[in-house]
């Protein structure tokens, strides 16, 4: 296993709200840690305080009680600044987030702020929009480009930080199959290589069930923490991975499947038995 | 209502710079209640495709015919443009970014106020337009940014459905929420395109969906259209679809795998896991 023992992420007694006038927490008491090199999917219906709990780990809403500690840093107002180069957050909707007139512009305008030079900036603008397979449309309007590609220039924004952690707030949702399995294994290589977390908030149950753990949330808490196999096989909210379903139909149905969770391949071998 | 693209190219043009040709030479006919799903790749040009239906994006040659209305290269006359926009609803990427009002029945109410229906009338459409999206009247008083991101893509739906379109184009419907809420959202479309006719164009990238709810698929590459098919025979032809880099349902997918490993031949194409079920047990594999 290439998860060190590190923890790179830890977030203890974590609670938030939107209204202080109000009782109801979008977040109650979350306490999390996440070593580095791992990739944890955060899963659970709309309004289950997912995405809220991305943004407070990018400094971008304040807790109202409980800590967030990044790589040994405590996250506070000082903090935050550094805190924000070690991790980046992928939004679900780049639309609203691109400045630049340019793709290779707007890629280059985080970097710009942090007093890159010109040469290593470009050749890590360079390295970004390749990794994601937008080289060729470097120098067109952002905002012109469809719904999947802006998403991979998003993502390259963010990549080319070189972040510890990364976190995409369902931020593959628009790209077709093909270009969301390229992206997941450029990331998977990226981990590899430089030890890079992975934090995704996900619906896609498949992409899900690749991820190294599972945090399954529900009204502002953690129900769930742990593999993708024991997640699917006691939770029956979340819709599991197609094979399981599979199983689970065919249980109902009278056939004599095993009454365990399966993968897909153990499914493949137990009908072709 | 019919949509009949003839020869349609169509690009984006800030000031002098002209994008090369994001449609070219499409020839497409939707027929009357027809659901058609449009797949490709991120780029193919399938959300430009379905501006060009109520003429957001014009045609550079070529026509678009919505019903007895046309659309043209040369400037389409407002009273043409007024009368398609009323018939076509259209539903973009992540809809909620375009509600504005202080209350959800004001946001609702803006089309049809806009078209000359009074007040009295457009509040009465507004709390049928929620009903039909599954909501309880009582969100009407609510403002819309309250609301979940579920919620809102829904008052964002009501606000396309009070228009009672003939046509109704989804970008994307389901991207963004969780499969409960996808599955809601999709289903409510198929069953207004039953009720009452509506001739749908759906835009998605997930099989699932196209297998489960569109009759017909329309594949999109480099801004043509190369395919337009029923679904059963779209996702028989599995060359094919490689040759387009497409994937396949899950149930077909896993059908294909079973049957190479097993060698055997299951006796339908399956669309759906429950096709699947019942062809596993039929040939006595489960």
């Amino acid at each position: 296993m290439l998860v060190a023992e590190k923890t790179i992420v830890e977030v203890d007694n974590l609670t938030f709200r939107y209204d202080l006038r109000k009782d109801d927490h979008t977040l109650s008491a979350i306490s999390i840690s996440i070593k580095q090199g791992e990739w944890v999917a955060i899963v659970g219906g709309n309004g289950s305080g997912k995405s809220t709990l991305v943004r407070l780990l990018a400094g971008l809403l304040k807790a109202e009680r409980g800590t967030i500690t990044i790589d040994g840093v405590r996250l506070n107002d000082e903090t935050k600044w550094d805190i924000r180069k070690k991790i980046g957050l992928v939004f679900q909707n780049p639309e609203n987030q691109f400045i630049g007139t340019t793709v290779q512009d707007d890629i280059a305008f985080g970097l710009e702020n942090n007093n890159i030079s010109y040469d290593e900036m470009k050749q890590t603008v360079d390295e970004a929009l390749k990794l994601v397979g937008m080289d060729s449309y470097r120098n067109q309007d952002p905002s012109r480009l469809s719904g999947g590609q802006k998403q991979r220039v998003a993502i390259a924004g963010i990549l080319a930080f070189k972040p510890n952690v990364i976190m995409l707030d369902e931020a593959l949702v628009m790209l077709d199959p093909r270009s969301r399995i390229q992206l997941l294994s450029t990331l998977k290589k990226l981990r590899e290589q430089n030890d890079i977390t992975i934090i995704s908030v996900t619906h896609d149950m498949n992409e899900a069930a690749l991820a190294d753990r599972i945090i399954v949330m529900d009204n502002g808490t953690i129900i769930q923490d742990g593999i993708p196999e024991q997640i699917f096989i006691n939770n029956d909210q979340l819709s599991p991975p197609f094979a399981e379903q599979l199983r689970r139909k065919l249980a109902e149905k009278g056939s004599a499947v095993p009454q365990s969770y399966m993968t897909e391949d153990e499914m493949v071998d137990w009908l072709c038995r | 209502m019919q949509v009949n693209f003839k020869g349609v190219a169509a690009d984006y043009q800030i000031g002098p710079i002209r994008s090369k040709n994001i449609i070219q030479q499409v020839n497409l006919c939707l027929p009357s209640q027809s659901f058609t799903a449009i797949v490709g790749h991120t780029g193919a040009g399938k959300s430009s495709l379905l501006k060009t239906i109520n003429g957001l994006l014009l045609p550079t040659t070529g026509t678009i015919q919505v019903g007895d209305q046309t659309i043209t290269a040369d400037s389409p006359s407002k009273a043409v443009l007024k009368s398609i926009r009323q018939t076509v609803g259209m539903v973009f990427q992540f809809p909620e970014a375009q509600l504005f009002a202080e209350t959800v029945e004001q946001d609702i109410c803006f089309g049809p106020l806009n078209f000359g229906v009074s007040k009295q009338e457009a509040k009465q459409l507004a709390q049928e337009a929620i009903a039909l999206v599954g909501l309880e009247e009582s969100i009407l008083a609510k403002s819309p940014f309250s609301l979940s991101g579920g919620q809102q893509r829904r008052v964002a739906i009501a606000g396309v459905l009070v228009m009672n379109p003939d046509v109704l184009v989804l970008d994307e419907p389901g991207a963004g929420l969780d499969p409960k809420g996808k599955d809601e959202i999709l289903t409510l479309v198929k069953n207004l395109h039953e009720s009452k006719g509506i001739t749908t164009l759906l835009v998605t990238h997930e099989m699932n969906d196209v297998a489960r709810y569109a009759d017909d698929v329309v594949v999109m590459e480099h801004g043509e259209v190369v395919a337009h098919k029923p679904v059963h025979t779209f996702f028989d032809d599995v060359q094919q679809l490689k040759s387009w880099s497409l994937d396949l349902p899950e149930a077909r997918r896993f059908q294909l795998r079973i049957e190479k490993e097993a060698n055997v031949k299951l006796p339908k194409v399956c669309l759906t896991i429950d096709d699947l079920v019942a062809s596993l047990i039929e040939v006595g594999l489960a």
